[in-house]
């Protein structure tokens, strides 16, 4: 035994077996190795705060130089569109207080009304083809856990960015968009729309495209038409704007495709939401009405008996698995 | 070697590795040249192990390997085909870039600084070549492939670049290892891997 550890080939050999068999164990769901970057996460997160923090001062400093003059003429710019937009928040405030009455009479459903949302700032971006995913500043501590189940991540104008893959003390991983494992069912953004899916392709990811599959053959893309999450899977509620058809090719009626250009732009963003579903707690203290509202008026309980069951659905979809398949 | 001596290697390999990985994945964006962020990870590995050898390059190459699965560890298609985050690919690769960048043309390099640039470029190439056909046979053999980057792609745009980009930025990362450590004079003196004579007299160039 002793001569076989002082074969170097041997050594490297075994070390090989091992890190082999420690990657497959890994990969197994629920692997309790996924959690051996706990550890690792409180040393580095905050070192990698650190570099990042300075690198946002350097180039805040250099910016504040080079852009002084822009700055003061944008800064001019904004008053007056502040004062513009103050005008507007008060026509949209009134405007909100209608859309209360009016969805309170139609019971209208929000469709993101089951989610809250919680900001976080990219932190780390892929180190090369293969090691693609991106890091960002919240996790475990956060209220954040992907352990058993993900979550979807959008950006500032609630585009599909990605979904949360694995989830440390202070920092997660999110599986962008255009990466090749991942995949979310989307729909057509009309009404009745073909529900399609919208997977990351290998050869489609460096020009920022995504390959649309499961193309309905009576079904005929346009250009220019808008794809938006269909809510089935359950991982991503529906209707988050994924983004729009680029080209289209029914040349293979057995193998339908089209490419979608997302809207987000993941090498670009910087802060990203991720919307985590309400629990019933989190409903009761965002919405103390609520508990008011529910015991209705005798004449509408049967409208909202009827109701119900859409708001159990959303409950549902809340932990159900991706639409990977 | 004194313990002082031992102390500021560690610590400066410590500085060095947080450094590299930290700048690398922080500041990929700024870094971004003819569309390819060097790889100072790999850039760092392979000069630790051509300079200073084995122990040091595997060291290195496992330290870093963790940092890259930590950072940015790859996702693959699970057996369910939900995507699952694997740990261990970058330290694997990590272990073996270490490894290879200090046995690999030791006897034609002999360790000689000027061509630790070109054992960059060399395992710059290998990596990407090795990566590249992995992922094809991976996507392959699990049914996940339906169209992989052209050989002229592969070759003009992924390739070649990124080779290009880590031969620029090695100049650098080499300077800093001869001129700031880990060892004095950037020469391990220590190094007895059958070349150590003549190595120093090369290092000494």
């Amino acid at each position: 035994m002793r001569r076989l550890l002082e074969n170097k080939f041997f050594v490297i050999a075994l070390v090989t077996l091992l890190l082999i068999a420690f990657i497959v164990f890994s990969a197994v769901p629920g692997s309790p190795l996924s959690n051996l970057t706990k550890p690792l996460s409180v040393i580095i997160d905050p070192v990698q705060a650190v570099f990042q923090k300075a690198g946002t001062k350097i180039s805040d400093f250099y910016a504040a130089i080079a852009e002084g003059m822009e700055i003061r003429k944008e800064n001019d710019e904004l008053r007056a569109e502040i004062a513009e937009l103050e005008y507007e928040v008060q026509q949209g405030e009134e405007a909100k207080i209608r859309w209360e009455e009016l969805k309170s009479a139609f019971s209208i459903q929000d469709s993101f009304e089951n989610y809250h949302i919680q900001g976080a700032s990219v932190l780390t971006r892929e180190s090369d083809e293969w090691f693609s995913v991106i890091r960002i500043n919240v996790g475990t501590d956060n209220g954040i856990d992907a352990s058993e189940t993900s979550f979807a991540v959008v950006d500032a104008r609630m585009n599909l960015v990605g979904r949360v893959m694995t989830t440390d003390n202070d920092s997660s991983k999110v599986l962008p968009l255009l990466h090749e494992g991942f995949s979310v069912s989307a729909k057509v953004n009309v009404v009745n729309g073909a529900v399609v899916l919208v997977t990351g392709d290998i050869s489609l990811k460096n020009d920022g495209l995504c390959l649309v599959t499961r193309i309905p053959s009576n079904i005929e893309l346009q250009v220019g038409d808008e794809l938006v999450t269909s809510g089935e899977g359950g991982l991503f509620p529906a209707g988050i704007p994924i983004g729009v058809i680029e080209s289209f090719d029914n040349s293979d009626p057995d193998n339908i495709t089209a490419t979608l250009r997302p809207y987000a732009s993941i090498s670009d963003i910087k802060d990203v939401f991720i919307m985590v579903p309400n629990t019933e707690e989190d409903m009761k203290t965002t919405d103390p009405s609520a508990s008011e509202t529910t015991p209705a008026p005798a004449e509408t309980k049967p409208v909202d008996s009827e109701t119900t069951p859409p708001s159990d659905n959303g409950g549902e979809t809340t932990g159900g698995d991706a639409p990977n398949d | 070697m004194t313990k002082q001596q031992r102390a500021r290697q560690v610590i400066l390999y410590i500085v060095y590795i947080t450094t590299v990985c930290c700048v690398q994945v922080t500041f990929s964006r700024s870094l971004h040249f003819f569309g390819k962020t060097p790889d100072l990870m790999l850039i760092f590995v392979v000069l630790a192990g051509y300079l200073f050898g084995t122990k040091d390059g595997i060291a290195a190459g496992v330290v870093v390997g963790i940092f890259r699965d930590y950072f940015s560890g790859p996702v693959i298609s699970g057996i369910d085909k939900e995507p699952v985050a694997v740990l261990g690919i970058g330290l694997l690769a990590f272990f073996y870039v270490g490894l290879l960048s200090s046995v690999l043309f030791r006897k034609k390099f002999r360790r000689k600084f000027s061509l630790g640039i070109l054992q960059v470029g060399m395992i710059s190439l290998m990596y990407y070549s090795a990566g590249h056909v992995i992922s094809w046979l991976y996507l392959t053999l699990s049914g996940n492939l339906t169209e992989y980057y052209s050989l002229r792609y592969i070759i003009l745009d992924s390739i070649l670049p990124q080779v290009v980009i880590n031969l620029i930025f090695a100049v650098p990362l080499l300077l800093l290892l001869r001129f700031a450590g880990p060892y004095k004079k950037g020469v391990r003196s220590s190094l007895v891997d059958g070349y150590s004579m003549e190595d120093r007299k090369w290092q000494s160039i």
